[in-house]
């Protein structure tokens, strides 16, 4: 029992460190990205062009994909909720591990599908399905872009 | 919200790219595929604390406080750089590879800037969701909201369950989420009587899971708590002056017009009338909850 909480105790103190010198490696970090600093880990590639169109897809070619079923969320709510609500992590995209080429450190990348999503219907719906009382909403919408007039006429009617 | 390649990921990023923090899972980059926006963050080789806590069953309290201790610490600093959260739950907290995990708060989609208008659409994750946001109340403190989010997953940390769920509500059908929302409401919950906490941790959960915004604790009277200063790792508390000493510098390599420029070529040209469809719906949905 003894030996427990000892070795208890022990790795409360490492984790003491961790938290102190991450808190320093950070403001090291942040300190040298601040400077611009040109060896530092973040080469400010946006910086060194105008054209948003070539940096934003040229950026890519400096990672390479790790584990393409790394996910970070998942499954996020209970198994009581889970069936009357999309997860909402579930739809986001997808999330890679991925090494960058030039120093190997290791990166999360979300991809976010390109193409505007209205989204706020879909938010809508959401709160509505969560107001028990409001069927005619649930009966009315569809997540599609052409339920949008249905969405006007109503409620200017209501 | 889902699949939202919208503004509403200009903001997330931008808001995400404004926080320098231990504790927060750093932005670093954003850029385009052919068919993705990419978004280039720290990664956090432990897992979720979802994941983390779900397969113990359950934190014992002394490490159910070295988490909670970190995600307030990260909160604070969020809300004193003007940015809730708004959906802190286990699953939006991810751990780094250590043996001591340190947290890091990582989702920002919902996040809302104060400088954005007043929170007050309803997002979140039910079982985590304030009472006032439940409401539908006008215009909440997201802090605030957010607080109550933490006090939730410190429950689940150390209960291994959701403090508003039953047992029993599965069988309940189409209303189960109702039910849920109505405890919330309510604020019933209870402490599970097989597992023993301190007293000083039921009191700070008990100020904490309180519907009245005004008595709820703040994260400022959080951190003066004792149960939450107790092993309190030493310099933590002049950390977040620390970071917000970085104020006005951007944790990944690109300025806030790039940002938004990569985001907008992302949706693409019909960018502007949406924007209107949104005052559209955000007038309709006043209206509509004012019924």
């Amino acid at each position: 029992m003894r030996v427990r909480v000892r070795e208890r105790g022990r790795e409360r103190a490492e984790g003491q460190h961790i938290l102190s010198t991450s808190a320093l490696r950070f403001a090291e970090l942040s300190l040298a990205r601040a400077t611009h600093d040109p060896a530092g880990l973040a080469v400010p590639m946006g910086r060194q062009r105008d054209s948003g169109a070539c940096h934003a897809m040229s950026a890519r070619n400096k990672y390479a994909q790790v584990d393409r079923t790394y996910t970070h969320t998942r499954s996020p709510l209970s198994p009581l909720i889970k069936p009357s609500l999309p997860t909402p992590s579930g739809a986001f995209g997808f999330v890679i591990l991925a090494q960058e080429i030039e120093t190997g450190e290791h990166w999360a990348i979300k991809f976010l599908e390109r193409g505007n999503k209205i989204t706020k219907v879909r938010m809508w719906r959401e709160s509505e399905r969560e107001r028990v009382g409001r069927r005619w909403a649930l009966s009315i919408f569809s997540p599609s872009l052409s339920c949008f007039p249905l969405v006007h006429s109503t409620s200017a009617g209501s | 919200m889902f699949s939202p390649c919208s503004q509403y990921v200009g903001r997330e990023l931008i808001n995400h790219s404004r926080l320098l923090h231990p504790h927060v899972v750093q932005f670093r980059e954003v850029f385009l595929t052919e068919t993705h926006l990419a978004i280039v963050m720290e990664f956090a080789a432990g897992g979720d604390m979802f994941q983390y806590v779900k397969a113990r069953g359950g934190l014992d309290e002394s490490d159910a406080r070295w988490f909670f201790q970190q995600l307030i610490i990260g909160l604070d600093y969020c809300h004193r750089m003007g940015v809730v959260n708004r959906d802190i739950k286990l699953e939006n907290t991810l751990l780094d590879g250590g043996a001591r995990p340190l947290l890091k708060i990582c989702d920002f989609g919902y996040s809302k800037n104060e400088k954005d208008s007043l929170p007050k659409s309803k997002v979140g994750t039910p079982g985590y969701t304030a009472p006032e946001v439940v409401s539908n109340a006008r215009h909440y403190d997201g802090r605030a909201a957010d607080v109550w989010s933490a006090a939730v997953m410190l429950y689940v940390m150390l209960f291994c369950e959701y403090p508003f769920e039953r047992a029993g509500d599965a069988a309940a059908g189409v209303n189960k989420f109702a039910r849920v929302l109505d405890r919330i409401q309510r604020v019933d919950y209870r402490f599970p009587p097989g597992i023993p906490v301190s007293e000083a941790c039921r009191d700070l959960i008990s100020k904490v899971l309180v519907a009245d915004v005004g008595a709820r604790l703040t994260v400022e009277q959080i951190q003066a708590h004792p149960w939450y200063t107790t092993d309190l790792p030493p310099g933590v508390t002049s950390m977040n002056e620390q970071c917000l000493a970085l104020r006005g510098q951007s944790a990944g390599s690109q300025s806030e017009a790039e940002i938004q420029r990569v985001v907008m070529q992302a949706i693409g040209a019909r960018a502007a009338a949406d924007d209107d469809v949104d005052d559209y719906i955000d007038e309709a949905l006043e209206e509509d909850f004012d019924e």
